[in-house]
């Protein structure tokens, strides 16, 4: 059974160019009865599997029952049993090294210096920053990598804390993507195309599995705050062509985690209550008429909106967290608006049922001045994503969330720019890079994937992008290939055309 | 719009109507004009003829509408039906010409020719919907015994529910426990209110599943009409499946163990248990259906990975939850064994799975639970079992919401989570009274030893969050009773090392979360961070991106007052360490110059 797209698809149908069109043949300009009649018929058979498929639990009646007719919980919107019930995705934009985190190359402090082979390369491209470089010096990791944990993998000195729990972590060490710059790769990552206009993760995993606190948006994003680094756009967490109702929604640091939420000035609750009522029947009468899915997302945003004016101050308030938070997550934590911070905003959203949370940390672009900028990123990053999994563990969420670190890409093995005895720089690499997962049914403790010894190519084991996604979503309950959308004539998915669960990451 | 497509589809589907008039009218015409040759007759008038082509025409013009409905894939049988059908109206056309002209010797050859085309035609027709050979099925000798459906052999706990056996099906309760064959054998053995472990009762395909098919299944789908294009009168045919894909799905060691097979996503079992009127239901409304055994039987075969050449248990001793047709259970559970469970309480290994209900969790509760904002769904697709999250409204459940929520719903309920709400101790003798439960989440609660108590001896629990409850040492006794657990959350509760240590010990099989497994020294020492004297600490990269984020120097007292560049007062925030020696400068770019010559800079600075 597919899943429930064919009940957009026949909301679609009933507004788009093509159904005006048709009916206004039908009035009058006289289209061949023969030929209308089977693209009628077919989309008749659409609205029937619709109609079937809308079984299982009832819309809920009353204020909310026109935001609830779609809720794909209604019929069920999974495949299989989830292991996974929310994700935590920490996103470390601009590209991390792996040489100086998860994938430990020896060679390349032997070779320190040495040309790049064109054996290794084997012509390539390189991005346009780097590409013209006279020489290609290979560049060796300048921090230690030692085995941690009984798994023994390893894991630089930058990662102290990560290092503590390397047995709870499944790392990649052979992700690959198929873009070279910062904007179409980490397009690519979030919303499985290169170009934009595709929803992001979490507005599929909203269309698909619905919400599980009604009171908060399902897909929640935190910056971490004056990082600068390479821009980052609402689109990344938009909801591309899906109804706009399923766009994640960005928590800020300070005052108000979301902007215009609280009434204005002499607005009473009771007066929003009643006018979001009035507004809303004014509203179900327009779908009835014109069945205009942006009718619907927008009722469905205004009673968020209204639920949200209580549930985000309560979930934004950190002022109750025990010390003990500020210690296990650094005292970074205690300002707002900073990884740590954002961490631990994220378990608190974790707890209180929100789907998809996403932290994006920016700065991880260092083409110059490698060795001291990656020190400052993992210095602010290191503790409190430990502390995180951490956190969540100990607290029984860890066994039902997935959490996920890393880049849209990897950086070279050779210095960008000039190699000196202490500092280099290293440019964008697609070809691999590491990422790291745990929680939710992921083999702790294990490594996937292996580079060469120059950490250029893969050798073992390659991931790709698509990959991930059909792997977390497989975690979610979803089957990748059923969870589609259509939209301008065809059935979009995440994982557009390939995409494959990777067995070996999932215990 | 959509009512002239339905009018459409509707005119396709009266085919079957439609066709039999110009069978009737054309075979009529053909004989009073035989008649009509032979005593030298008038022909017959002309509006007769045109209604007889008119209604050629229409049953032709239906029959092709209806060819674009789903279901009629091309087929050698279709394609001479559907050119022996035009021809027909063809030709009764040309007929009705010639009769309009007057040529009455080749209105009456067109008419010969119409009704030579229309009988292959009508024969071909009836061969789709009637089976191969059908006409000539009677002739045919069947030295195939009478099937006789098998029934389910009485093990406890094992038997089927006689009030939902079909009663249209009159059947001898035949007995397999000694007698594989089920024809035979009507004497029961194996009492069901005898507590003891039976001998494996063996079935096998071949005597079992395979007259089965051929009585409920191979008319449809055997060697005459395979519907769907599928067979189901070979282990090859079954195996290859149908136009749907195969029928039977084997795991692929991901989410199922290799070759074991996915009872929920194999067609062969779960059409059998969709409601009658469902289009998919097999085998159709109309026809016999399968016995509650008969399903039963299948059940097992395809639990045993669907063996077409080794026999199959039917289940020693385990408890199946009969399948009902109205309401599909989650259908490949794996069954408890409560005997062995309660024994074994303290081996690693006895997990009790819980059991689903049998009838679909009650709409009116269901809608209560929506209504409130309470999150509410199937543990996975398809099955009764509920997952229960108070996530939303947690803030504002008391007890007695929780329970009037909960109520109707007490035997539904898999996995449920109160976290964060208001509940006491009140809440947990409902908790425990629900019989599926098994996970149950009741982090940061004012959960105490005496709610807890009520827990006691649970049998299928198996995952219980106590993280941030009031929970003390004395609990170990509950939890000790519980014979499924095996992940335990106590962090933040009140335990102590002790009592943690002792429950550790005495529960070796549970994995127990306190917070305190992973190593914290690590995470308390962070070794300072040291830069190296040689390294431009504050340079950004060459094109322009942000420079380092220097705020963990701040701390540092730099030894200086002054910038050794510029002479200004020295800011903290940017400062650099240089052979041990911590020193400030006044803005961020003074350290540049710096580091261009650090010894002459330095030595601007007191000694």
């Amino acid at each position: 059974m597919t899943h429930s797209s064919e009940n957009h698809d026949q909301q679609d149908h009933a507004m788009n160019r093509r159904a005006f069109l048709r009916r206004t043949a039908a009035a009058g300009l006289g289209l061949s009865v023969m030929g209308q009649s089977r693209v009628l018929a077919a989309s008749a058979r659409c609205v029937a599997a619709g109609g079937v498929l809308a079984g299982g639990l009832p819309a809920v009646p009353g204020g909310h029952a026109l935001n609830d007719l779609q809720d794909p919980i209604a019929n069920g919107g999974l495949h299989h049993a989830p292991k996974a019930k929310r994700v935590i995705y920490l996103f470390q934009s601009g590209g991390p090294s792996q040489l100086e985190t998860f994938d430990y190359k020896p060679l390349l402090n032997e070779r320190n210096g040495e040309q790049l082979p064109d054996s290794v390369r084997k012509g390539q491209r390189l991005t346009g920053m780097s590409g013209n470089q006279s020489s290609l010096p290979l560049a060796g990791a300048q921090f230690a990598f030692q085995q941690h944990g009984q798994s023994g993998g390893w894991v630089s000195e930058l990662l102290p804390h990560t290092a503590t729990i390397i047995d709870k972590l499944c790392v990649v060490r052979s992700m690959f993507t198929e873009a070279i710059n910062h904007d179409p790769a980490i397009t690519f990552f979030l919303t499985g195309s290169q170009i934009a206009g595709r929803p992001s993760m979490g507005a599929w995993l909203d269309y698909g599995l619905g919400s599980i606190n009604r009171n908060l948006p399902n897909s929640v994003v935190m910056v971490t705050k004056n990082k600068g680094g390479q821009p980052l756009y609402a689109r990344l967490w938009g909801s591309g062509f899906l109804p706009a109702r399923y766009q994640g929604v960005q928590f800020r640091a300070g005052k108000d985690a979301v902007l215009y939420l609280q009434d204005p000035q002499g607005v009473t609750s009771e007066s929003r209550r009643r006018m979001l009522s009035a507004v809303g029947g004014l509203a179900k009468e327009a779908f009835k008429r014109e069945m205009d899915q942006d009718i619907l997302s927008r009722l469905a945003q205004d009673e968020m909106a209204y639920r949200m004016q209580s549930s985000v101050p309560e979930a934004a308030d950190l002022s109750q967290e025990p010390e003990e938070t500020y210690q296990l997550y650094g005292e970074d934590a205690r300002t707002p608006g900073s990884y740590a911070a954002n961490c631990v905003q994220a378990r608190r959203l974790a707890e209180r049922g929100v789907r998809f949370i996403q932290l994006f940390h920016q700065g991880w672009d260092q083409h110059g001045g490698l060795p001291n900028a990656i020190r400052t990123q993992c210095r602010e990053t290191d503790q409190a994503s430990a502390a995180l999994v951490l956190d969540l563990e100990r607290r029984g969420l860890l066994d039902d969330t997935l959490v996920i670190w890393g880049g849209e890409f990897g950086r070279t093995n050779y210095s960008q720019g000039r190699l000196t005895n202490n500092d280099y720089g290293r440019d964008h690499h697609p070809r691999c890079f590491s990422m790291w997962m745990a929680g939710a049914g992921v083999n702790a403790g294990t490594v996937y994937g292996e580079t060469d010894p120059f950490g250029y190519n893969i050798v073992a084991d390659p991931m790709h992008v698509h990959d991930l996604q059909a792997t977390m979503l497989h975690q979610l309950g979803v089957d990748h290939t059923r969870l589609t959308y259509k939209h301008q004539g065809r059935r979009f998915r995440l994982t557009d055309v390939s995409g494959r669960v990777i067995p070996e990451l999932l215990a | 719009m959509d009512f002239f497509a339905d009018l459409f589809a509707v005119f396709g589907r009266s085919h079957p109507l439609l066709l039999h008039m110009p069978i009737g009218m054309l075979v009529g015409l053909g004989f009073v004009e035989l008649i009509a040759v032979k005593r030298g007759h008038q022909p017959m008038a002309r509006l007769y003829v045109f209604i007889a082509a008119c209604t050629a025409v229409f049953a032709a013009a239906s029959g092709l509408v209806l060819h674009e409905e789903p279901g009629y894939e091309s087929s050698s049988v279709l394609e001479w039906h559907e050119w022996l059908g035009i021809a027909t109206a063809a030709f009764a056309c040309v007929c009705f010409a010639m009769r309009l002209v007057g040529a009455i010797k080749f209105y009456r050859i067109f008419l010969l020719l119409s009704v030579v085309v229309m009988i292959p035609a009508g024969h071909f027709g009836a061969e789709m919907t009637h089976g191969k050979g059908f006409l000539w099925e009677p002739f045919e000798t069947s030295d195939e015994p009478e099937y006789v459906p098998p029934v389910l052999p009485k093990i406890p706990g094992n038997e089927v529910d006689p009030e939902s056996e079909d009663p249209s099906d009159p059947v001898d309760s035949t007995d397999l426990t000694n007698a594989s064959d089920p024809e035979n054998g009507d004497k029961p053995t194996a009492e069901n209110d005898q507590p003891q472990i039976p001998e494996p009762i063996l079935a096998s395909y071949e005597e079992h599943i395979a007259p089965m098919f051929a009585a409920r299944c191979n008319k449809c789908h055997g060697e005459r009409k395979s519907k769907g294009d599928l067979r189901m009168d070979s282990a090859d045919a079954i195996l290859a499946g149908g136009e749907n894909g195969e029928i039977i799905v084997f795991g692929m060691g991901i989410d199922h163990p290799e070759g074991a097979v996915v009872i929920e996503e194999s067609e062969i079992y779960q059409r059998l248990l969709l409601p009658l009127d469902d289009d998919d239901h097999m085998p159709p409304e109309s026809k016999t259906q399968l016995t509650n055994s008969e399903i039963e039987f299948l059940r097992l075969w395809l639990e045993a990975g669907a063996p077409f050449e080794e026999p199959f248990e039917l289940g020693a001793g385990k408890q199946v939850p009969p399948p009902t047709v109205k309401d599909p259970p989650k259908p490949d559970k794996p069954k408890p064994n409560p005997e062995e469970a309660t024994s074994a309480a303290n081996q690693a290994t006895a997990v009790t799975p819980a059991v689903a209900p049998t009838e679909a969790a009650p709409q009116e509760a269901l809608l209560a639970l929506t209504n409130a904002l309470i999150h509410v769904q199937p543990v996975e697709p398809g099955s009764t079992m509920l997952w229960v999250d108070f996530a939303a409204p947690a803030a504002t459940i008391d007890d007695a919401q929780a329970h009037a929520l909960l109520q109707p719903l007490q035997g539904h309920i898999g996995e449920l989570s109160l976290a964060r709400t208001k509940i006491t101790d009140a809440s947990l003798s409902q908790i425990a009274a629900m019989p599926a439960l098994t996970r149950l989440d009741l982090r940061n609660t004012a959960i105490t030893n005496t709610g807890l108590a009520e827990l006691q001896g649970h049998q299928v629990l198996q995952q219980l969050v106590l993280s941030q409850t009031q929970v003390t040492d004395e609990a170990a006794a509950t939890l000790q009773s519980l014979p499924s657990l095996h992940r335990l959350w106590v962090w933040d509760a009140k335990m102590t090392a002790d009592g943690l240590a002792a429950l550790r010990n005495s529960l070796p099989h549970v994995h127990i979360d306190a917070g305190d497994l992973s190593n914290p020294e690590v995470l308390e020492t962070e070794g300072d961070l040291v830069f190296n004297g040689d390294a431009p600490l504050v340079d950004g990269p060459a094109d322009g991106e942000a420079a380092p984020a220097v705020a963990d120097v701040a701390s540092l007292t730099p030894i200086n007052t002054v910038c050794p560049v510029s002479g200004k007062p020295v800011d903290p925030k940017y400062s650099v360490v240089y052979e041990g020696r911590v020193i400030g400068f006044c803005c961020p770019n003074c350290p540049k110059t710096f580091w261009e010559n650090p010894e002459a800079c330095l030595a601007k600075l007191p000694k």
